[in-house]
C-alpha cells in the first residue's frame, strides 16, 4: 500500500488512527461513524497533507445510519469533539508494569505507590489495592498461600522487591504488552471425508486440502453450525468444523443466505455526545430536511403511527409479531449497553412471568420478545414500566447476572493474560491463542467459587463495567430517564421498530441458559426421531 | 431398559449404556458407575495441575484440588462404592502426590477409607503416587470390561474397554449457538469418560482420535449438563443433517 501498487485496502477501525500513507485519494466509510472524531480521524487518512483537503464518502446501510451520518457531519462541522473521558487505571495493567519495574533496578514499594498514584489514572489508587496486586504479582495473591516458595518477585533483606530468578525476566519480556488479541482461528479449505466407503460423511473425518484464505475470530466462528455458509475471501464457504486451531470451510454456492463475519475491531458503540445529537435530530422535525427523503419519509411514519423519541426521555413500545409479543425501547446509547439492559431486562420480565424468550439490539434500540402479552400487562397495571427501568436493576440483578454470564469469562481472560497469570509465550513454546496451556474459563469457575474477593475478578469486573457491559452508560441513562418513560401500545410494528427487530437471528445472544438449550436441542431431535 | 420412555421427562441425573457385555452408569458428575461391582470409575482427574504450572511462575487459583476433591467426595457418597478406579492422570505430574496440601491429603485419605482404590497409571503419572494408599496397575478389570488411561486403536476383542486420557468434549448445535460440554464418549464396545478435574481441558469429539476408535454409526454422546444428562447422536454434534445418517447403503 505504502509503495502505491495497491488500489484499494478494506480494513476495520484498525486503520483509524497514526496511519501515514500520502497518497489515499478518498476514504469510504461503509455504515455509521459511531463518533464525530472518529469519522474525522478516518476522514483524515485520505491525502494527509497539509494543503489538500480530505474526501470522504460516508455509506449509512440503515434509516438510522442516515441519521447519525448527519448527525456526525454535522459535528464535525462546529469541530465538536467526543474523545473519550480519561480511563481509571486498570489493575491488571498495574501488575503486570510493577513485575516489570521489578524486572528492572529492585524497588521499594513505598517509592512504587508514591510513583504510581502521582499518575492521572491511578491517582486515585488505594493502598489497599495496591499492595493487593504486589502480592499477586509475588505469589498469585491467594488466601490459601501455597505458592511462597514459588514467588516471581521477593524482598530483599534491604526492603526492595527484586525478580526471583532470571528466568521471571526473561518470561516477563517474552509477554510484556497490554493489548491482547481475540482469539483467532484461521480458515482453511477442506471437507469431511467419510470414515469407511459407505459411512455417511457427516460423521467422517475432517480433512484440509486446501490453503488457509485468511482469519476469523474464536467467538464468531464457535457460532456456526455444520452446514452453515458464510462470505470469505470473497467466496461463499460452507462451514464444515474447526480441527485445534484452523475452521475447516469448503467451498459452495450462492443462494445460501450466508452469514457475514464481525470482528471485535468493527464493534464500537455510537458514542455518548453523537447519540445526544440523533436523539435530538428525531425530536426535531424542522431539522428532517438535511436527511435523505426517504429516512425524513420513515420518520414522519413514525410520528403518524406511534411517538417519536424525545431528547431526554424513553420511549417504549409493545406490540404483537409473529406469535410473540414484542416490548421495544429506544434509549440510543449504543450496542454494547444495550445488550446489557437486555439481560436485565429478560431477567425482570422472567421474574414478572411474562415468558421472555430473547432480545436483539443495535446501537438505538433494544427489542425483547415473550410468550405473555406484555402490552396487556402495561395496560393492567400488572407491569409497571417505571420499575421495569427502574435504577435498582444495576443492583442484585446485574450481580446475579454477571455471576453466570459468559461476558465476564472473556474480560477475565484478557485480564488473566495481562496480569501475567495465564502466558501467551513460554521460552521454547509457541502458543496460539487457541492452545493457551490452560482454558482461563475453567479457572475461573473455580477462582469465583473459591476466592470471590480475589484481585484479579475484581480487575475483570472492572474492566467489564467500563468495556463489555457499559454500565456506567446504562446508569447515567436509568437516572436520565426516571420520570420520563412513555409507553405506546401498538397493533402492530412501528417503522422505527423494524431496524431493530431486523437484527434478530443476526448474531446470538451469548453464555445464558445454556443448560436449556442443551434440553431443547435433545428435545428437537427426539421428536424429529419419533415422528 | 431403554434409555428413554415416552413419557419421560428429559431431567436425568444419569444413563445406562452398555460396554461389551456389561451395563454401566453414566453420571452427571463425570464418573461411571458399575452397579454389579459396586465400582466408580472417575477418569483424569490432574490432581495438582494448578501447583504444577505454578513451578513454572503461572500462579493458577490453588484451588482445582479442592474442588475436585470436593465434587468426588459428593459422588461418592451417593454411590457408595467399594472400589474406586481412578483411570489414569489422577495426578498432572509425577510429584503431583507430593504437593498436596494438609487438608486435601487428609480428604483423600478419608475418601480412600473403607474401600479399594486403583490408581490406574497415566501419561502424566506413570508411577504410584507417594505416600497414598491404594494399588498401581496398568489396567484393570470391571465386569467383563478391561479399563485402562489410554484407549487401544484397532478392533476390540469380546472384551469392552473403559478408557480416558482424550477428555471428549461435545459441541451441541442448539438453536442460539454452540453449547460446549464434558460428555461420555461411547459405542457399546468402548466408552471414553469425560476429564474429571476442575482444570482438565477437553478435546472435541469431532477430532480425528475420535473418529479413529468408535464406531461412528454407533456413537453417542452423554453430554454433561449442570446436575443431568443429556444423549446424543452424532448428527448433534458433528453431522450436517440428521436425516443423512443412520441409513446403511445397500449392498
Amino acid at each position: 500500500m505504502a509503495q502505491g501498487r495497491l488500489k484499494a485496502v478494506v480494513c476495520t477501525s484498525t486503520l483509524d488512527l497514526g496511519i501515514d500513507w500520502g497518497d489515499v485519494d478518498l476514504v469510504i466509510n461503509v455504515g455509521a461513524p459511531k463518533g464525530a472524531s472518529r469519522l474525522m480521524q478516518r476522514i483524515g487518512r485520505a491525502n494527509h497533507r497539509l494543503d489538500e483537503p480530505s474526501k470522504a464518502v460516508i455509506v449509512p446501510s440503515n434509516r438510522f445510519e442516515a441519521i447519525e451520518a448527519e448527525a456526525a457531519l454535522e459535528a464535525v462541522e462546529e469541530a465538536a469533539q467526543d474523545t473519550p473521558d480519561p480511563r481509571v487505571g486498570a489493575l491488571d495493567v498495574l501488575a503486570q508494569h510493577v513485575l516489570g519495574v521489578a524486572c528492572g533496578d529492585p524497588f521499594l514499594e513505598n517509592e512504587l505507590y508514591a510513583e504510581v498514584t502521582s499518575t492521572a489514572p491511578y491517582a486515585g489508587l488505594t493502598r489497599v489495592s495496591f499492595d493487593a496486586v504486589l502480592d499477586f504479582v509475588a505469589t498469585g495473591g491467594y488466601a490459601l498461600r501455597t505458592y511462597e516458595r514459588f514467588a516471581k518477585i521477593k524482598k530483599g533483606e534491604d526492603g526492595r522487591w527484586r525478580a526471583s530468578t532470571a528466568g521471571v525476566i526473561q518470561q516477563y519480556r517474552m509477554n510484556v504488552g497490554t493489548i491482547v488479541e481475540a482469539a483467532m482461528l484461521k480458515v482453511r479449505i477442506g471437507r469431511l471425508k467419510a470414515a469407511r466407503p459407505g459411512a455417511p460423511a457427516a460423521t467422517g473425518i475432517l480433512q484440509r486440502t486446501g490453503r488457509v484464505l485468511g482469519e476469523l475470530e474464536e467467538y464468531w466462528a464457535e457460532q456456526m453450525t455444520v452446514g452453515d455458509t458464510f462470505v470469505f475471501a470473497g467466496e461463499i464457504l460452507r462451514f464444515e468444523g474447526i480441527l485445534e486451531d484452523e475452521v475447516v470451510a469448503s467451498r459452495t454456492r450462492a443462494g445460501t443466505d450466508p452469514k457475514i463475519p464481525s470482528y471485535e475491531g468493527g464493534k464500537f458503540p455510537l458514542s455518548t455526545f453523537l447519540a445526544a445529537r440523533v436523539r435530538a435530530m428525531l425530536s426535531d422535525p424542522s431539522s428532517w430536511s438535511k436527511l435523505p427523503e426517504e429516512v425524513a419519509q420513515w420518520l414522519l411514519w413514525q410520528e403518524e403511527h406511534s411517538l417519536l423519541p424525545e431528547p431526554e426521555g424513553l420511549l417504549v413500545e409493545t406490540f404483537p409479531y409473529g406469535n410473540r409479543h414484542f416490548l421495544v425501547a429506544y434509549p440510543f446509547e449504543g450496542r454494547l449497553a444495550h445488550q446489557t439492559l437486555g439481560m436485565l431486562l429478560t431477567r425482570r420480565l422472567e421474574r414478572a412471568r411474562l415468558r421472555p424468550l430473547g432480545f436483539a439490539c443495535n446501537d438505538y434500540g433494544i427489542a425483547v420478545w415473550a410468550l405473555a402479552d406484555i402490552g396487556a400487562a402495561i395496560a393492567q397495571e400488572r407491569l409497571s414500566l417505571t420499575d421495569l427501568f427502574a435504577q435498582d436493576m444495576l443492583g442484585d440483578d446485574l450481580e446475579a447476572w454477571l455471576a453466570e454470564t459468559a461476558l465476564m469469562k472473556r474480560s477475565f481472560r484478557a485480564c488473566a493474560i495481562i496480569a501475567g497469570l495465564i502466558e501467551r509465550r513460554h521460552p521454547g513454546l509457541r502458543k496460539s491463542g487457541r492452545q493457551v496451556t490452560i482454558s482461563t474459563d475453567l479457572v475461573y469457575d473455580v477462582l469465583r467459587t473459591h476466592e470471590p474477593g480475589h484481585i484479579l475478578l475484581q480487575a475483570a469486573r472492572d474492566d467489564a463495567a467500563t468495556g463489555l457491559l457499559e454500565l456506567r452508560r446504562l446508569a447515567i441513562m436509568l437516572s436520565r430517564i426516571v420520570g420520563r418513560i412513555r409507553h405506546k401500545s401498538l397493533e402492530h410494528v412501528s417503522p422505527l421498530a423494524v431496524s431493530i427487530i431486523l437484527e434478530i437471528g443476526r448474531e446470538a445472544v451469548p453464555g445464558e441458559a445454556r443448560d436449556e438449550m442443551l434440553a431443547q436441542a435433545e428435545a428437537a431431535l427426539m421428536q424429529e426421531a419419533l415422528s | 431398559m431403554t434409555l428413554l420412555m415416552r413419557n419421560e421427562p428429559l431431567v436425568r441425573r444419569s444413563c445406562e449404556i452398555s460396554v461389551g457385555a456389561d451395563i454401566f452408569v453414566a453420571d452427571a458428575s463425570g464418573a461411571l458407575w458399575h452397579e454389579a461391582e459396586r465400582t466408580l470409575v472417575v477418569a483424569d482427574l490432574h490432581l495438582e495441575k494448578g501447583s504444577s504450572f505454578a513451578r513454572r511462575g503461572m500462579f493458577l487459583p490453588p484451588y482445582d484440588t479442592p474442588a475436585t476433591l470436593a465434587s468426588l467426595a459428593m459422588t461418592i457418597a451417593r454411590f457408595a462404592p467399594r472400589r474406586v478406579v481412578s483411570l489414569g492422570d489422577g495426578f498432572h505430574d509425577s510429584e503431583g502426590a507430593g504437593r498436596l496440601s494438609f487438608d486435601c491429603r487428609g480428604a483423600l485419605r478419608n475418601l480412600q477409607l473403607g474401600r479399594d482404590w486403583v490408581w490406574v497409571a497415566g501419561n502424566h503419572d506413570p508411577y504410584a503416587p507417594a505416600g497414598l494408599p491404594g494399588d498401581h496397575a496398568l489396567s484393570c478389570h470391571i465386569g467383563g470390561a478391561v479399563a485402562r488411561h489410554e484407549p487401544r486403536r484397532g478392533v476390540l476383542g469380546a472384551e469392552g474397554e473403559i478408557a480416558g486420557h482424550l477428555h471428549p468434549v461435545a459441541n451441541i448445535a442448539a438453536r442460539a449457538g454452540g453449547v460446549r460440554r464434558r460428555c461420555f464418549a461411547t459405542d457399546r464396545r468402548r466408552c471414553v469418560l469425560p476429564a474429571y478435574g476442575a482444570y482438565a481441558g477437553g478435546l472435541d469429539l469431532r477430532d480425528k482420535a475420535f473418529v479413529q476408535l468408535f464406531d461412528i454409526s454407533r456413537l453417542q454422546a452423554v453430554v454433561i449438563g449442570s446436575s443431568r444428562v443429556h444423549v446424543f447422536e452424532p448428527a448433534a454434534f458433528g453431522a450436517a443433517r440428521a436425516k443423512q445418517r443412520a441409513r446403511p447403503r445397500a449392498r
